[in-house]
């Protein structure tokens, strides 16, 4: 039996190279579009993984602290740290803010923790976890600091002490970890102009400006730049303790929600990368168009020129089942070709891609499978043609 | 007349073939009762000014198309009948394959196919093995003139060369009938010649009976038998049957 | 060769399928390579400490000195960053109405005074009538005994001598409270004296004026301070340190401070006293840190970075910081055994920055991973290599 299509791919083989490299780097595109998911979803589990919590405390009915905001007051962590089942609590802090690195704006996530306590880096790959209580910083190192690196976060300057591999927030920010309290005054303390503007303000009015009672000024003032809230506890329980008892027990609550880690995913990747999900969900589905459309018209191309061909085929008698054959094997075998350069395009830049790529071998078998499918539904527009062409034309007149 | 060559069997009988075209003002009647018999090993002439329904009686005999009225026996067996019904056979496409031989114009080799494989596709797509497929082809090639060029592209083929490779391929199955439509007329009268020479030798050696639809005076005088054919109808000639010499 | 060309066609197909799946696997598989990594043995090391705190500059007594009735600042006499010596007048209350009040109780203690000589006078006439009365009373009886005057005058002398007994008790008692007046005239004066005194604020002790809260004109209630010193040298730093880091400090230790208005200095200092009162919403110990050598030019709520040096501890098993790691929440270290990560949970004790003190977990001599190049999971396969190789 002979192969027509391997035969006319190998007369070809120069364009229909080129083109499977182009419906390759296509293909290489959506590849990397779905790792981009994956990419963030592993993120987000990563950052919730590796904090090492089994539940996660925030402010009543808020789904916090990354999907919405949450506070609450950082003296609570000791009364749940008594709850049975619970082996440690410790409070957190999470700012998202832009730093000033070698020069260059950098958005990073930073996190308040207490050194030694639940919530830190859980391994660092250079320097040493955090000891202080103040002015040291852990960071990631995708932030490009190195360790003995001075960095300055709003009114103070932290000595880079550890280095942090794959520390990165849901959106693939790098962390920075720094102490509670300093973490504390950044978030919730203001500028100096703000803090003179309300000094000012407090001292004018008279209700607390009394002259007959000193010292009352002097005590307002005081508790307006005290910073006394965090915007999670994390909670580390018993091995085999069931988290949803603590979670229901912490519920009855008056100002506070539980969220096991199982919750803290599915508010991951169900609220926050949902937008980008259903965007990267779309973009596939164009991109599987517009590959379907221009295999269908390279494809139908390539049939239309061989028109003449095809006509003195089926005049001598060769079967539509071999002609639409040799149609849909080009298409599969542009696929394919298209396919593996894809695959590896992808898996050569996706180092180099500024998110997080992420290319499972279940999304390859996928993408090949989806690949031929579609190909040989786009060869259908050829073979249809194909098949109306009249074995009458090759005899002129 | 008696055609001192004619022998035994007849390949290809038309009794009253017609086709039309069109319906209502627009009928063309292009073949208004055609009668034709042809014998194994006849090599026959089909002469006649365009549009005179020479293509059309082609495509009737080549299964193309499908006459109006009328029948056709290939071989002795009734392939169409009009009034049994129309084509007495399935499967055309395998009648084609298997039992006729078509030469064109122009050679019409396939681009992507090397000059064995151009020949040796039909016997190959039927399930016949490659290898005896292409040894049958090589033996055909060699027949005629070609084998030097065996595993050449045929986009590097002369004309020439072109040609005879298409009339191995219209041969490969050893069809009983060849239908031959202009086959010279690209070609100068050595090349012309030979062409027929060729046809005479393929008629006598494997039985085939070839019809040559033909308007160049140069190989005329080669048939000893011719139809013309004018307005869709046919009258039979004695030709000169000159003798071809190389 | 043309007979095989349909096969060699398949063959590079299947080849290169075969080499695009294989990419896949090897790039996406966990067959990594070996993780480089350094270890140390765990060894029983002495560590020493060091506690770190945020100071803030105080003084160790704030005087404040202001009026003890409402009033309104007539003068003040010192301004911020004089010295004053003990005793000296460092402002002035306006006394308003004082003086005045004082004359009135002046004038008043002259009238108490007048009052009370007429008293006297009153009192010498009574007693010499009463003389007289007595005198006369006595005659009338040796003269009724005579029969020389009747009974009833004889009585009537003697009324008058009571009479004038009366009057003259009456007199001492009017003396008395003339003399009373007198006297409580004078203490009223001598309050206002002395509340006149008391608007003039004063210097307790030699010192230093750190803020001038009350300008002229304006009005100061009781217990205000219009002045704000301190003693003389009397700086120190008030550190917080975290409890949780606070094992082992006691008064003496020796301290390092580094001052934010001038960072590349240190001085150097010692613990004085620890505050017995800790502050509970912040969780952190007090520490009262003074100077060896007092800076020239240090101001009042500056701030500061003290690291208090602890002693050296008896040698205890220890790890270096760096090893230090946390699996699915739980605290330990990773040991490199047979070329595998195994973790090791660990109870940690001191956390000091040149090691961290193990209490639970470990023999001693464990070979710990120390560094290790990229993050680690229990089970991974590690080569253990010289320090200084696996940083990545």
């Amino acid at each position: 039996m002979i192969n027509l299509a391997a035969r006319d791919i190998g007369h070809h083989l120069g364009r229909f190279i080129f083109t499977g490299i182009g419906l390759g780097l296509l293909i290489g595109v959506t590849l990397t579009m779905a790792g981009v998911y994956r990419g963030m979803v592993a993120d987000g589990r990563a950052v919730i993984a590796a904090s090492g919590a089994d539940i996660w405390v925030v402010q009543k009915d808020t789904l916090g602290p990354w999907a919405e905001p949450s506070s609450i007051r950082d003296d609570l962590y000791r009364s749940m740290a008594g709850l049975s089942g619970v082996a440690e609590a410790a409070n957190v802090a999470y700012l998202t803010m832009q730093v000033q690195i070698n020069g260059k704006d950098v958005r990073v996530m930073l996190a308040g923790i207490e050194p030694g306590a639940l919530g830190e880096p859980a391994q660092v790959i250079a320097g040493r976890p955090l000891l202080r209580s103040h002015y040291e910083a852990v960071a990631d190192e995708k932030a490009g600091l190195l360790v003995g690196d001075v960095v300055r976060i709003r009114r103070h300057e932290y000595t880079v002490v550890g280095l942090a591999r794959r520390a990165t927030s849901s959106s693939g920010d790098p962390m920075i970890y720094i102490p509670l309290k300093d973490a504390q005054e950044v978030q919730f303390l203001k500028d100096n102009d703000s803090l003179i503007a309300e000094r000012a303000r407090t001292t004018a009015n008279p209700a607390i400006n009394r002259p007959g009672v000193p010292g009352l000024l002097d005590a307002v003032v005081a508790t307006q730049t005290s910073s006394r809230n965090v915007n999670a506890v994390l909670l580390r329980l018993a091995p085999g303790y069931p988290a949803e008892e603590v979670k229901a027990e912490i519920g009855r609550w008056k100002h506070l929600t539980a969220w096991t880690r199982a919750d803290m995913e599915e508010i991951l990747v169900a609220k926050l990368i949902a937008t980008s999900a259903k965007q990267i969900g779309m973009f596939l589905v164009i991109l599987a168009i517009v590959s379907a459309a221009i295999v269908a018209f390279i494809i139908y191309t390539m049939t239309i020129n061989k028109q003449r061909e095809i006509a003195v085929l089926k005049l001598i008698g060769v079967r539509d089942r071999s002609i639409a054959t040799m149609i849909l094997q080009q298409a599969l075998a542009l696929g394919l070709i298209g396919y593996i350069v894809g695959q590896v395009s992808a898996t050569l830049w996706a180092p180099f891609f500024p998110r997080h790529v992420l290319l499972e071998s279940g999304d390859a078998v996928r993408g090949l499978v989806v690949t031929l499918v579609v190909c040989a539904l786009a060869s259908v527009l050829a073979i249809r043609a194909a098949l109306r062409i009249d074995p009458a034309d090759a005899i002129g007149g | 007349m008696q055609n001192p060559t004619a022998n035994k069997e007849v390949a290809i009988r038309l009794s009253g073939l017609t086709k039309t075209y069109g319906q209502g003002a627009n009928v063309v009647h292009a073949l208004r009762g055609v009668d034709m018999t042809i014998h194994r090993g006849e090599v026959v002439g089909l002469v006649g000014p365009s549009g005179s329904g020479k293509s059309t009686l082609l495509k009737c005999l080549g299964a193309v198309i499908e006459p109006t009225g009328g029948h056709i026996e290939l071989g002795g067996e009734r392939i169409f009948d009009e009034q049994a019904g129309g084509w007495q056979i399935d499967d055309l496409r395998a009648l084609r394959r298997d039992r006729i031989g078509f030469i064109f114009q122009a050679p019409y080799l396939i681009p992507f196919l090397d000059v064995t494989d151009n020949v040796a596709l039909l016997p190959m797509l039927a399930g016949t093995p490659n290898e005896e497929a292409r040894q049958r082809a090589r033996e055909l090639i060699e027949a005629l003139d070609v084998g030097h060029r065996v595993g050449v592209r045929v986009s590097m083929l002369s004309g020439g060369e072109q040609q005879r490779v298409a009339i191995a391929r219209s041969l490969v199955n050893h069809p009983p009938v060849i239908l031959a439509d202009e086959p010279t007329a690209p070609l100068d009268s050595t090349r012309a010649l030979a062409v027929m020479r060729i046809l005479n030798d393929m008629a006598q050696r494997y039985g085939a009976a070839i019809i040559v639809v033909t308007h160049d005076e140069k190989i005329i005088p080669t048939f000893k038998r011719i139809y013309h054919i004018r307005d869709g109808r046919t009258e039979e000639e004695a030709g000169e049957g000159r003798e071809i010499t190389s | 060769m043309k007979l095989h060309l349909d096969k060699q066609w398949k063959i590079a197909i299947g080849i290169l399928l075969l080499a695009g799946i294989g990419l896949l696997i090897l790039r996406n598989s966990p067959l990594a390579p070996m993780t480089k990594v350094t270890t140390e043995p765990v060894e029983r090391v002495s560590l020493q400490a060091s506690l770190f705190g945020i100071g803030i500059v105080e003084s160790r007594n704030n005087i404040l000195i202001g009026p003890t009735t409402a009033g309104r600042v007539a003068r003040v006499l010192v301004d911020q960053g004089e010295t004053v010596a003990a005793g000296q007048v460092v402002a002035e209350i306006d006394p308003i109405d004082l003086q005045a009040r004082l004359a009135a109780a002046r004038h008043g203690q002259a009238r108490a005074d007048s009052a009370l000589a007429a008293a006297e006078a009153l009192g010498r006439e009574a007693e010499s009538r009463l003389v007289t009365a007595e005198a006369s009373a006595r005659r009338y009886a040796e003269l009724r005994e005579q029969g020389y005057v009747s009974t009833e005058a004889e009585r009537a002398k003697g009324h008058e001598f009571r009479a004038a007994g009366a009057a003259q008790a009456a007199s001492l008692a009017n003396v008395a409270a003339a003399r009373a007046e007198g006297e409580r005239s004078r203490a009223e004066a001598e309050a206002l004296v002395r509340q006149l005194g008391n608007m003039r604020l004063l210097a307790p002790v030699a010192g230093l004026i750190v803020a001038r809260d009350i300008e002229p004109g304006s009005t100061a209630v009781a217990g205000q301070a219009v002045v704000r010193m301190v003693e003389t040298d009397s700086f120190w730093l008030r550190v917080r340190i975290d409890q949780g880091r606070s094992a082992g400090l006691a008064t003496g230790q020796t301290a390092s401070i580094v001052l934010r208005s001038r960072p590349g200095e240190t001085f150097t200092g010692k613990v004085a006293r620890i505050e017995q009162l800790s502050d509970a919403v912040t969780e952190e110990r007090i520490a009262m840190v003074a100077f060896d050598s007092l800076p020239a030019g240090l101001t009042l709520n500056e701030m500061a970075e003290v690291t208090v040096n602890m002693p050296a501890r008896p040698p205890a098993l220890a790890v270096p910081p760096a090893a230090l790691v946390r699996q699915d929440g739980r605290s330990g270290v990773f040991l490199a055994i047979d070329g595998k990560a195994q973790f090791v949970p660990i109870r940690a004790g001191l956390r000091a920055a040149s090691g961290i003190e193990v209490l639970e977990g470990l023999r001693g001599g464990e070979a710990v991973i120390v560094t290790r190049a990229r993050p680690l999971a229990d089970g991974d396969r590690v080569r253990v290599t010289d320090a200084g190789g696996a940083q990545s």
